[in-house]
């Protein structure tokens, strides 16, 4: 299944098309699986969140190209994106998980180790390029759903400080990838 | 800088030209969800106007999930799949086979509310969507009044160890008529009998649980796993 199959059934799905939604699930559903668990953690909180991701892609397949983004990117930025939602809300209305998402990642060191291979060569050699810590930072903010509070925590730093060294990675990462 | 649109692969950044460094590092921070709620508002207000952020977007959007590439794909169990697809479509009741008129009648009057599914290839004149409540069989039928067959995919199979899924035809108070059993493939293509083929439109069809190999009797002995009407899309 190439990137056209996939577009050719979401625009089948965007018109409600069960029969096309039944094989998009089959073509993607690991993929989006593997990233609810990755970033989860936890199989039946992994299990509830592809089946409310996959709600969200068959309510939104009508609009997944208004930005421009490629079939897969728009199923893996859902995704993801719905899985940092859960996330958050969890370290919310649950300090103990909290706490026990914050065991799962002791220091950034161990965090970089655990996502280090998780990589395409472009990317990894831009962020390569980053600043100590800075590449991880962003890791840990797409694959863990660290805010720049947390981020700050971490390194030690104001908030502020924490933000300024954020948005400076992201305008090198742009460079380097541009290039 | 990048200003040349030639065939660039996914989520390389064109037209940098127009953006300032601040720009693109709200919209790499919009990507990766570390605004807040008014900043998100703001920048999404400005994205609609402007089709060089959204294209900021897209590149953020395509680069990062590059970071997704070393995850290990994990199939789903595989019991998720009915209850992914059941949220999105309509369930038709399902119910023991005992009294063909009352019983289905209730099952026509329950279908007949939901939405049909559209099918995107040749249109079919008739479509049925077959969904079991107590089992995860989920079956699309399609007719087609040229060929006089009909199309039978199964979206979500459903198998019983030494025990055959029979099709069946009713017409109002009509004994069921075997359309035949279903193959274990996702597609089975059935041909209507021709003397339903003028009814085709009022045909109620119905799985039912059946020995291996089908029904001896010629009539449904087991339970009904899923009923749906054959209606106009």
């Amino acid at each position: 299944m190439d990137r056209n199959d996939i577009e050719v059934l979401l625009g089948q799905v965007a018109l409600k098309d069960a029969k096309a939604f039944s094989a998009l699930y089959d073509a993607t559903c690991a993929k989006l699986f593997g990233i609810c668990l990755r970033v989860l953690g936890n199989q039946a909180q992994a299990e509830d969140a592809l089946q409310e991701i996959y709600a969200k892609i068959w309510a939104k397949a009508d609009r997944y190209n208004v930005n421009g983004l490629s079939p897969m990117t728009w199923l893996i930025t859902v995704a993801r994106n719905h899985c940092i939602d859960l996330l958050r809300q969890r370290k919310q209305t649950d300090p103990i998980e909290d706490h026990a998402t914050a065991l799962r990642d002791p220091s950034p060191t161990v965090e970089a180790t655990l996502i280090a291979k998780d990589q395409a060569r472009d990317v990894a050699h831009c962020m390569d390029q980053l600043p100590e810590g800075r590449a991880e930072a962003v890791r840990g903010v797409y694959l863990l759903g660290k805010t720049y509070q947390d981020l700050a925590d971490q390194q030690d730093v104001p908030l502020n400080t924490m933000r300024t060294w954020l948005r400076r990675a992201l305008i090198s990462l742009r460079e380097c990838l541009s290039k | 800088m990048a200003a040349a649109r030639i065939d660039q692969p996914e989520g390389v950044f064109e037209q940098m030209t127009k953006l300032t460094d601040d720009d693109i590092a709200l919209i790499g921070e919009y990507a990766l969800g570390l605004l807040d709620e008014n900043e998100v508002a703001q920048v999404e207000a400005r994205m609609n106007r402007d089709p060089d952020l959204r294209d900021a977007y897209a590149a953020w959007c395509g680069d990062l999930v590059r970071l997704t590439d070393g995850i290990t794909d994990v199939p789903p169990p595989a019991s998720l799949k009915p209850a992914v697809i059941s949220g999105v479509t309509p369930a038709v009741g399902t119910r023991r086979w005992f009294g063909w008129g009352m019983g289905l009648a209730a099952a026509v009057a329950v279908v007949m509310v939901f939405a049909i599914p559209q099918f995107s290839d040749t249109a079919p004149d008739l479509t049925a969507t077959l969904q079991s409540e107590t089992t995860p069989l989920n079956l699309l039928v399609a007719y087609d009044e040229d060929t006089t067959n009909l199309e039978i995919t199964t979206l979500v199979g459903y198998s019983s160890a030494g025990r055959s899924l029979e099709l069946w035809a009713i017409v109002g108070d009509n004994a069921p008529v075997s359309l035949g059993v279903l193959s274990t493939d996702t597609s089975t293509t059935v041909a209507l009998p021709q003397s339903l083929q003028a009814v085709a439109g009022s045909i109620i069809l119905a799985v039912s649980d059946e020995p291996f190999g089908g029904s001896v009797t010629g009539a449904p002995t087991g339970d009904v796993l899923a009923a749906g009407l054959l209606t106009k899309l």
